[in-house]
């Protein structure tokens, strides 16, 4: 597909009317798509007597009276259904969502993408949360009927770009196309270039002035040996490296690191789901719950670190005094090489689980209730409710909350300063407290630096990777 | 266990039930899937008024088709281990036009619980045009416009009525159905939808983000003609 296939097509769609296809360029531009065959399948899509908005007609006619479901199937990497039609890519054609759904090219997609209301809708859901279908967004309340609120979800593409209904009327009343130039809202690389050209700028010199940079500069500190006074001059290769691997101290920070990442996954978050779908409704003394809940993140994580070190003192906090109305010995955790890590994983998860609590209050939030009295209607327990529908609903947050959760967890420094100093024994380091008092207060930069190159580049591979696999489609 | 009655696509024209391989549906859910045949092209839909002038439901004898099927499945799904209470029509592109029409048909008021629309709406042919073009068909096989038109052509072969209908889009148009009056309402699809005059049933409805790439309008819309 050319760029003249595309005049050609828009002149034929205009009947060859100059001005209509003068007005469907504009509504159409080639510049807001890919390719020229995407906006001519976007024309004769949308802008069709038979497919988007005669549909879209339809459907919110039938929503007066009755439930209504509606997506739109975006896999454009969908088997093809006209293998002999050479020439151009079918992709999420008109008959691809059947295609896809009958005769799956490989095993395990289609038990996700069964159309089957009555039987399945909760699958309908799942495969709502995979990407390939649009999520049902949008609503247009309709009358109630025999008890359930009719609805009618537009498609994404629908509600998200406003789609001229291009029927014989309007095609043969330029007027009206033209009206629609100043609300079409696709957003092309010629609207773009001055606002990129402009703001740009200052924030990619910040960027490498305060990013960049300092990561380049330890890169090449962790290369010498330098004590941070004068220019580094002692150049030793990757031995600061060799030094940091060999290092009990090191690999004890690694694994501690580890270990709040697992607390995180498997105690924080969960806790914060299961706290959430108790918030997120509108109950008695939910706000002044969220706020209690919520508290331990807003204390500045020094803050927070001091006083637990006082709950924990085996001498005057509060451990002490419990020990004592109990008459026991008196733990003393955070002196103790075995029990300070787990000391310390119990405040992390005490105050960052309020943040990832109101991650998924926002989420529940969120998730359409008419899916929620769909599954209601067909039966499903409140188990099953949460397991299928809210908790694929709720998929997005969840990742992101995990991600927030590693990258805080392999970042955390300040509330461990506090409470253990990385001790004791080096007990509780985790990788940047290892670099504050290996790095910074015994003055060796360049291991500071080579911890800092290791770091980043666990921290890069991470992120990179997790949003690669786990977020590609949010 | 729950049934789905699916109907093909292929304009009302082209197609067959097993265009589909429902069986991967059976495997992914408890459901029975029962899928049909029924008349296509100027065989399924054709409208005379010397047809109109016998009194009985015509011009969407596809449509009858259909509602036959229905009505067997409602008598008979259950020695199949089906629940008649539980049934569910849809169809793809013309399939899932002849869902729509079932929904405002008094005919299969009662035989559906919830309708399945994928890729395709439209409006039904209002009846004078059938009718005309039927007897632009008519005329073209030599049986004329008279009281004897109708026998006329139910003489002729069928292979002959195949090789006059030609190809699709000539006879009959909209992708069949017809705005008879008996089996779909006079006002058409539009109006009777608008107007709440249709089966309350659970709707799920789908487009395709590029609806239009594989119909074969796409290629003959090209000036430069088809490609290949």
């Amino acid at each position: 597909m050319t760029r003249d296939d595309y005049d050609q097509f828009v002149l034929a769609r205009a009947g060859g009317n100059a001005i209509v296809a003068e007005a469907i360029r504009t509504h159409y531009p080639l510049s807001s798509y890919e390719a020229p065959q995407q906006a001519i399948s976007a024309i004769g899509t949308q802008g069709g007597p038979f497919f988007q908005c005669v549909t879209r007609d339809r459907l919110a006619a039938i929503s007066k009276k009755s439930t209504v479901y509606a997506y739109q199937f975006n896999d454009r990497t969908a088997p093809p259904n006209l293998p002999d039609m050479q020439g151009f890519e079918p992709m999420a054609d008109h008959t691809a969502d059947i295609q896809y759904r009958a005769s799956p090219p490989q095993g395990g997609r289609l038990a996700d993408a069964t159309p089957t209301f009555i039987l399945r809708r909760l699958r309908l859901v799942s495969s709502v949360h995979e990407g390939l279908i649009s999520p049902l967004v949008g609503e247009m309340p309709g009358r109630a009927e025999g008890g359930v609120a009719s609805r009618f979800h537009q498609t994404l593409s629908l509600s998200a770009t406003e789609i001229s209904c291009m029927t014989d009327a309007t095609m043969t009343a330029p007027s009206a196309m033209a009206s629609n130039k100043t609300r079409h809202k696709s957003p092309t690389v010629r609207r773009r270039l001055p606002v990129l050209l402009f703001f740009l700028p200052p924030a990619l010199l910040l960027f490498t002035l305060f990013v960049i940079l300092p990561m380049g500069e330890a890169a090449w500190y962790s290369l010498y040996r330098w004590n941070g006074y004068g220019a580094p001059e002692h150049f030793i290769g990757l031995r600061n490296f060799e030094v940091l691997f060999n290092n009990a101290a090191f690999s004890r920070a690694l694994i501690n690191n580890g270990l709040i990442i697992l607390a995180s996954l498997l105690l924080q978050v969960p806790l914060a789901i299961w706290l959430a779908t108790m918030l997120a409704h509108k109950i008695t003394g939910v706000i002044a719950f969220r706020l209690i809940f919520f508290l331990p993140y807003v204390l500045a994580d020094v803050a927070a670190g001091l006083i637990w070190r006082f709950v924990y003192d085996g001498d005057y906090g509060l451990f002490a005094a419990v020990a004592g109305f109990f008459g026991v010995a008196t733990p003393y955790v955070l002196a103790d090489k075995n029990l300070a890590i787990y000391a310390v994983l119990a405040v992390v998860i005490w105050k960052y689980f309020g943040f990832h609590m109101m991650l998924f209050i926002a989420g529940l939030q969120a998730v359409d209730k008419n899916v929620l009295e769909a599954a209601e209607i067909d039966g499903a327990t409140g188990w099953q409710k949460f397991r299928y529908v809210t908790l694929p609903l709720l998929g997005s947050t969840v990742r992101i909350s995990v991600f927030f959760a590693i990258i805080g967890s392999l970042q955390l420094f300040d509330l461990i300063m506090p409470l253990t100093g990385g001790g004791p024994l080096n007990s509780t380091q985790t990788m940047v407290t290892f670099l504050y008092t290996y790095g910074v207060t015994r003055m060796q930069v360049g291991l500071g630096g080579a911890v800092g190159v290791v770091l980043f580049i666990i921290c890069i591979t991470l992120a990179f990777g997790y949003k690669r696999i786990f977020m590609r489609h949010d | 266990m729950p049934v789905i009655v699916w109907f093909h696509g292929g304009g009302n024209f082209a197609g067959a039930g097993d265009a589909y391989d429902v069986s991967a549906l059976t495997r992914a859910g408890n459901v029975i899937v029962v899928t049909l045949n029924y008349r296509l092209g100027v065989l399924g839909w054709l409208a005379h008024p010397g047809l109109d002038a016998e009194g009985h439901p015509f011009a969407n004898y596809g449509l009858l088709d259909q509602q036959m099927a229905l009505t067997w499945v409602r008598d008979n799904i259950a020695a199949f281990g089906g629940n008649p209470e539980n049934v569910t029509i849809g169809g793809q592109s013309a399939g899932s036009f002849d869902v729509q029409a079932h929904m405002v048909s008094p005919l299969a008021r009662g035989l559906f619980h919830g309708a399945i629309l994928q890729s395709g709406v439209e409006e039904a042919a209002p009846l004078a045009d059938a009718e005309a073009l039927g007897v632009n068909f008519s005329e073209e096989l030599g049986c004329g416009n008279n009281a004897q038109s109708v026998d006329c052509l139910r003489s002729i072969p069928a292979s002959r009525i195949l090789a006059v209908q030609g190809a699709e889009g000539k006879y009959p148009t909209n992708d069949g159905v017809v705005a008879d009056g008996q089996i779909v309402p006079a006002v058409g699809l539009k109006a009777a939808f608008e107007s709440g005059n249709f089966a309350n049933v659970p709707v799920l409805s789908s487009t395709t983000q590029d609806e239009w790439n594989s119909l074969p309008g796409f290629n003959s819309m090209l000036p430069a003609g088809p490609r290949r």
